[in-house]
C-alpha cells in the first residue's frame, strides 16, 4: 500500500535523529506541495501537532528539523481556509512567530514568515498573536533586508524575499485603528518607505500594500507617512506615482491603491490633479486586464469615489460605467470559465456592482448613466445571488439608485425590486440584512409607489424586529426606515408604527448609546406629532405629558446641531397642536430658556427652527384666543426683544421668519 | 450685520460668560442659563465622543456595509421644501386652468428639486392630469442659457425678460464665467421639465395635451409667489403659471439613506 509510506513518514518524525526526521519532513514536503490530495491525507494522519512539537524543545533543537517543519507547515497553509483552521487549533501560529526573531537562522526565518504570510491571508485567523511579546519588532526588523547580514548574492535575494514577506504580513494584520496605531509605534512607516525603492518589485508591492492599509481610515498616519524622510531625493508620494507607472498592471493597482487610500485619509488633497489625472483613469485601464487585477480594481475605484462628487463625475466621462456594466451583465454564474478561467467571478461581479453604486451614489448624471447601461434587471437578479458579498453589493446600487425620485417612480417598480429587496431584511447575513434596510429607508417614502408593497407584506413588523438588533448599524438603518415610512404618513400608518414599535422602545432609541440612533428616534417623534391635533394627541397618550416634556427638555442640552434641529421641530409640531399641548410647552421655562438661546446659534438653521417654535407659541387663530396670555408670557421672557435682534440677521430665511414672529407681538 | 455674538449662549461654547452661583440638586443643574450646566453638559459630551472614539478604534475597517458616509441632509429655503404646496392658475389665451404644485424633494446643494404638478380641466380624458417634475435651479451647476429643450439664446432671453428681476442680470448672462448665486437672494430662477404622468407613467400620449415644453420660473422668497412661462416650439407662447405658497405651521422631515 502506498499510504504505507506516509503513515511510516509521520511515525519516523518521532526517531530520535535528527537525520532521519530531517529525512522524513523532506519527504512530506515533496508530497504535499501542490496537492491537495495529500495535504488532507497527512492532516488527517495528525501530522500537524508532530511538527509543533519540533518548535517547543529548548535543548537539542535541530535547526534543520525546525527550518522543514515550517516549510511543510506553510504549505499546509497555502491549502487554503480550512488548513489554516487546523493550523490555528492546534497552535502553529505563536511558534511560527517565535521563528521570526533576528537571532535565528535566516532560512528558518524565510520558511516561518512565508507560512505566517498564507495563515494571515485567511480572513478568519486571528491577529491578537502578532501583537504579544516581540513580534511586531521582529516584523519591522526584517523590512530592512540588510538586518539580516546578507553575504552572497543568494543571501541578498532571500533577504529581501523575507522583507517582502514581513511587509505582506504588516499589510494583512490592520484590520483596526488600534492595530494600524501598534504597526506604526513598532517603527514600520520609514522601515516600508525605504523598502518602496529597493529595486524588487515584489517587495516594492509589498510595502506599498502595506502603507495603503496602515492609512486606511487613518488621516493622522496619511500625512505621517506623506511626510516619512528616506534617503531617496523624491518624497513617498512622488515614488508612488513613479510606481504608478510600471508596466506591471499589479504594480499599478497596489500603487493606484495606496495613493487611494492616502486620498482618502486626505493626506495628498494638494496631487488631487494627480489623483483625477493619473489615478483614476488607471484604475479604469485596469477593467480591462484579467484576473486578480481586474477583480480588485473596481473595489479600490468604488472606495476612491465614494463621497467625492468630482471624482464620480469623472468616473462617469471615464467610460467606467459601461465595463463595469459589462461585469454585472455578462460574468456567469454558473460557468466561471467563460469570462476568466483564473478569476473568482463573485468577487468580480461584487465589486462591479459597489463600484456602480459609488458612482451612482451622489450625483443624478451617475444614476441615470447606470440606469441606462440597463442593468436593474440584473441587480434584482443578484439580489439572489449564492454570494453574500454579491447580494449585499446589489442592494447598495438600488441605494444609490433609489435617491431619485424619478428613478423610485420608474425604473425600480417596472424592474419589481421591492419584493426581492424586503426578502433580504431576513438574509442570514448580517452585512446583507443592514444593506437592504438602508435602502428600504428610500423604498419606503412617501412618493414611492413601492412603499406600499413593503407594507402590505409586514415591513413595519420586520422593521421593528430589527430594530432590536444589537448591531449599531442594522438598528440605526431600521429605525431611519421607520422615520422615512411615517413621514407625511396617514394616521392610521402612524398607529400602526407605534402598535409595533411601542412608545417605550421609541423611548429607549432616544436614550440610545450611538447618537446617530437617538437623532432618528427624535425625527421619528417630530414625524409623528405632526400636521394635526389628533396626531399629536396620539404622543402626548402614548408617552405621557411629564415623560415628554422631560425627554424634550434632557434632550435640547446636547451639543450636537443634528439633535437639537429635530428636538426644536417636535416642539413646534407640538405647538401647532390643541391648547393644552402649547400649555405644555408653556409651563416649562428652562424648555423656554433653549430655545431663546438658539435664537443666536451660529447654525442659521437652527435660528430657523427656533423662530419658528415662536411663531406657533403665539399663532392668533385660536377659537379661545388665549394667546394674548402666551404672547405676554413670552415678551416677558425676552422673546420680542430678541426677534428684533433677528431682524438684521445675515441670513435671509431668518430674517423672514422674524419679521413673521415679530407681527404676532404687534397683534392687539 | 454678522452672526449674533456666541456668547449669547452657552452652546456656542462661551461657558465663562455664565453666572457662577447656581442651585444644583445633587451636584445635578438643570437650569440652561447657569455655567455648572454649560461645563457638566460639556464633560458630558467629552466623554461621549472619547468613548465613540475607542469603540471606533476596535472596529473593523470594511467596505462592504458603507457605500457613502456622506449625508443628504435636506438643504431648503423660505417655501422651498419637501412636502411644500403651492396652488394657483395657468392662463393660456382666453383660458385658465387651476393649478396646484406639490414639491416632493428639494436639495439646492445640488441646484436640484422636484415634484408634481397637477392641472385640472386640461383635457377630456384627463380631468385631473398630474405629471412629475424635475427643476434646474439657476446657479452653480446650471446657466441662464438653456442650450436644449428647443431653446435657443434668444428664446432663453425672451422668457426670463419677462420677470422684472432678472432685467437687472440681462447683460451679465452671455458673460463668460457669470454665475447667478442664488443663496441669500430674495429671487430663485429655475426650469421646470416634466418627465412623465403619476402615478403612471408608462403613459406616453395624452389626447389634447402635451408636456413636451418646459417652464421659465421664477421665485420670490419674501412673498412665497411662483411666476413662469412655458415654453414649447408648437405651443401657444407666454402661457403663464401663477401661484402662490399654502402656509405650514408644521414640518416632518424626511432623508435618503
Amino acid at each position: 500500500m502506498n499510504s504505507n509510506k506516509h503513515t511510516q513518514a509521520v511515525a519516523e518524525l518521532d526517531s530520535l535523529d535528527p537525520f532521519v526526521r530531517v529525512k522524513a519532513l523532506r519527504f512530506i514536503k515533496n508530497n504535499i506541495i501542490g496537492n491537495k490530495t495529500k495535504k488532507d491525507l497527512y492532516i488527517s494522519l495528525d501530522v500537524i501537532p508532530k511538527l509543533v512539537a519540533f518548535f517547543k524543545t529548548q535543548e537539542g533543537s535541530d535547526s534543520q528539523v525546525q527550518i522543514q517543519a515550517a516549510i511543510v507547515l506553510g504549505s499546509f497553509a497555502y491549502g487554503g481556509e480550512d488548513n489554516v483552521a487546523e493550523l490555528v487549533k492546534h497552535g502553529a501560529v505563536k511558534p511560527l512567530l517565535e521563528c521570526i526573531s533576528i537571532r535565528n537562522d535566516s532560512r528558518l526565518i524565510e520558511a516561518a514568515a512565508r507560512a505566517l504570510k498564507a495563515i494571515y491571508k485567511c480572513p478568519t485567523a486571528d491577529k491578537n498573536d502578532v501583537f504579544q511579546d516581540l513580534h511586531l519588532r521582529d516584523l519591522v526588523t526584517l523590512l530592512n533586508p540588510d538586518s539580516l547580514n546578507p553575504k552572497t548574492d543568494r543571501e541578498k535575494i532571500a533577504s529581501v524575499h523575507t522583507a517582502e514577506l514581513a511587509a505582506t504580513i504588516i499589510a494583512r494584520c490592520c484590520d483596526t485603528n488600534d492595530q494600524q496605531i501598534q504597526i506604526a509605534s513598532a517603527g514600520a512607516f520609514p522601515a516600508l518607505v525605504k523598502l518602496l525603492v529597493c529595486g524588487y518589485s515584489k517587495a516594492q508591492e509589498a510595502a506599498l500594500d502595506a502603507l495603503a492599509y496602515l492609512c486606511r481610515e487613518n488621516p493622522d498616519f496619511g500625512s505621517k507617512i506623506v511626510d516619512t524622510k528616506s534617503e531617496s531625493v523624491d518624497s513617498p508620494v512622488k515614488i508612488m506615482l513613479n510606481l504608478i507607472r510600471d508596466k506591471s498592471p499589479t504594480m499599478q493597482l497596489i500603487s493606484a491603491k495606496c495613493l487611494t487610500h492616502l486620498s482618502r485619509a486626505n493626506a495628498i488633497s494638494e496631487h488631487f490633479n494627480d489623483i483625477t489625472l493619473i489615478v483614476l483613469p488607471t484604475l479604469v485601464k485596469l477593467l480591462d486586464e484579467k484576473g486578480p487585477v481586474r477583480e480588485e480594481a473596481p473595489h479600490v475605484l468604488a472606495y476612491l469615489i465614494r463621497d467625492n462628487e468630482e471624482l464620480q463625475k469623472a468616473a462617469c466621462d471615464s467610460g467606467a460605467v459601461l465595463k463595469l456594466a459589462d461585469f454585472v451583465t455578462h460574468v456567469g454564474d454558473q460557468d466561471n470559465s467563460y469570462y476568466d478561467p483564473l478569476g473568482d467571478s463573485d468577487k468580480l461581479k461584487e465589486n462591479a456592482l459597489m463600484a456602480l453604486a459609488a458612482v451612482s451614489s451622489l450625483t443624478d448624471e451617475g444614476r441615470k448613466l447606470v440606469v441606462d447601461a440597463k442593468i436593474i434587471p440584473h441587480i434584482v437578479k443578484a439580489m439572489s445571488h449564492r454570494s453574500y458579498g454579491v447580494r449585499a453589493a446589489a442592494c447598495q446600487c438600488t441605494r444609490s439608485l433609489s435617491r431619485s425620485v424619478n428613478i423610485l417612480r420608474t425604473n425600480l417598480v417596472d424592474a419589481g425590486i421591492a419584493t426581492p429587496l424586503f426578502k433580504l431584511l431576513s438574509d442570514e447575513s448580517t452585512d446583507v440584512q443592514t444593506t437592504a434596510c438602508a435602502t428600504i429607508c428610500n423604498i419606503v417614502l412617501d412618493f414611492s409607489p413601492m412603499k406600499r408593497t413593503i407594507m402590505e407584506q409586514g415591513g413595519i413588523e420586520k422593521l421593528v424586529e430589527l430594530v432590536n438588533s444589537p448591531d449599531n448599524t442594522l438598528r440605526l438603518n431600521a429605525i431611519w426606515a421607520l422615520k422615512n415610512l411615517v413621514y407625511h404618513a396617514e394616521s392610521e400608518v402612524k398607529d400602526s408604527v407605534m402598535k409595533a414599535l411601542t412608545y417605550q422602545k421609541m423611548e429607549e432609541l432616544i436614550e440610545d448609546q450611538e447618537i446617530d440612533i437617538q437623532e432618528q428616534a427624535l425625527n421619528l417623534l417630530r414625524n409623528l406629532a405632526c400636521s394635526k391635533p389628533h396626531d399629536i394627541e396620539e404622543v402626548f397618550r402614548g408617552l405621557g405629558e411629564q415623560r415628554l416634556m422631560n425627554i424634550i427638555e434632557s434632550k435640547l442640552c446636547l451639543w450636537n446641531s443634528e439633535i437639537i434641529k429635530q428636538i426644536l421641530y417636535v416642539i413646534n409640531n407640538i405647538a401647532t397642536g390643541a391648547e393644552y399641548h402649547k400649555k405644555a410647552i408653556m409651563s416649562r421655562p428652562n424648555i423656554l430658556t433653549h430655545i431663546k438661546n438658539y435664537m443666536a446659534h451660529e447654525n442659521p438653521e437652527i435660528r430657523v427652527a427656533a423662530v419658528w417654535c415662536l411663531i406657533n407659541l403665539t399663532w392668533t387663530e385660536d377659537k379661545n384666543n388665549s394667546s394674548p396670555g402666551r404672547v405676554r408670557e413670552l415678551r416677558q421672557f425676552g422673546f420680542e426683544d430678541m426677534v428684533k435682534n433677528m431682524m438684521n440677521d445675515v441670513n435671509l430665511d431668518v430674517r423672514e421668519k422674524a419679521k413673521t414672529a415679530l407681527s404676532q407681538f404687534s397683534q392687539p | 450685520m454678522p452672526v449674533f455674538s456666541a456668547s449669547a449662549s452657552p452652546i456656542n461654547g462661551n461657558i465663562n460668560g455664565l453666572p457662577d452661583k447656581c442651585m444644583c440638586v445633587d451636584g445635578v443643574c438643570r437650569d440652561p442659563s447657569h455655567k455648572h450646566y454649560a461645563e457638566s453638559q460639556k464633560n458630558y459630551q467629552e466623554q461621549l465622543t472619547q468613548r465613540q472614539l475607542a469603540q471606533k478604534r476596535k472596529r473593523r475597517l470594511s467596505l462592504t456595509t458603507e457605500i457613502s458616509s456622506v449625508r443628504l441632509m435636506p438643504t431648503t429655503t423660505c417655501s422651498l421644501y419637501s412636502g411644500s404646496k403651492f396652488i394657483g392658475k395657468q392662463t393660456s389665451g382666453s383660458h385658465s386652468y387651476e393649478v396646484a404644485v406639490h414639491i416632493q424633494h428639494v436639495d439646492l446643494s445640488e441646484s436640484f428639486l422636484c415634484g408634481y404638478l397637477h392641472i385640472k380641466g386640461l383635457t377630456e380624458d384627463y380631468p385631473d392630469l398630474t405629471t412629475f417634475f424635475e427643476a434646474e435651479i439657476i446657479g452653480r451647476k446650471y446657466s441662464f442659457l438653456t442650450k436644449k429643450w428647443d431653446a435657443d439664446d434668444k428664446i432663453d432671453v425672451q422668457h426670463w425678460t419677462k420677470f422684472s428681476a432678472f432685467r437687472p442680470l440681462h447683460k451679465h448672462v452671455k458673460r463668460d464665467g457669470f454665475v447667478y448665486d442664488f443663496n441669500n437672494k430674495d429671487f430663485i430662477f429655475m426650469r421646470w421639465k416634466e418627465h412623465f404622468l403619476v402615478p403612471d407613467h408608462r403613459v406616453r400620449t395624452i389626447n389634447g395635451a402635451s408636456f413636451a415644453g418646459f417652464y421659465y420660473i421664477c421665485y420670490q422668497l419674501s412673498t412665497g409667489i411662483i411666476t413662469g412661462f412655458y415654453f414649447h416650439k408648437s405651443s401657444e407662447r407666454f402661457q403663464e403659471l401663477q401661484l402662490h405658497h399654502c402656509a405650514d405651521r408644521s414640518f416632518p422631515s424626511f432623508e435618503f439613506r
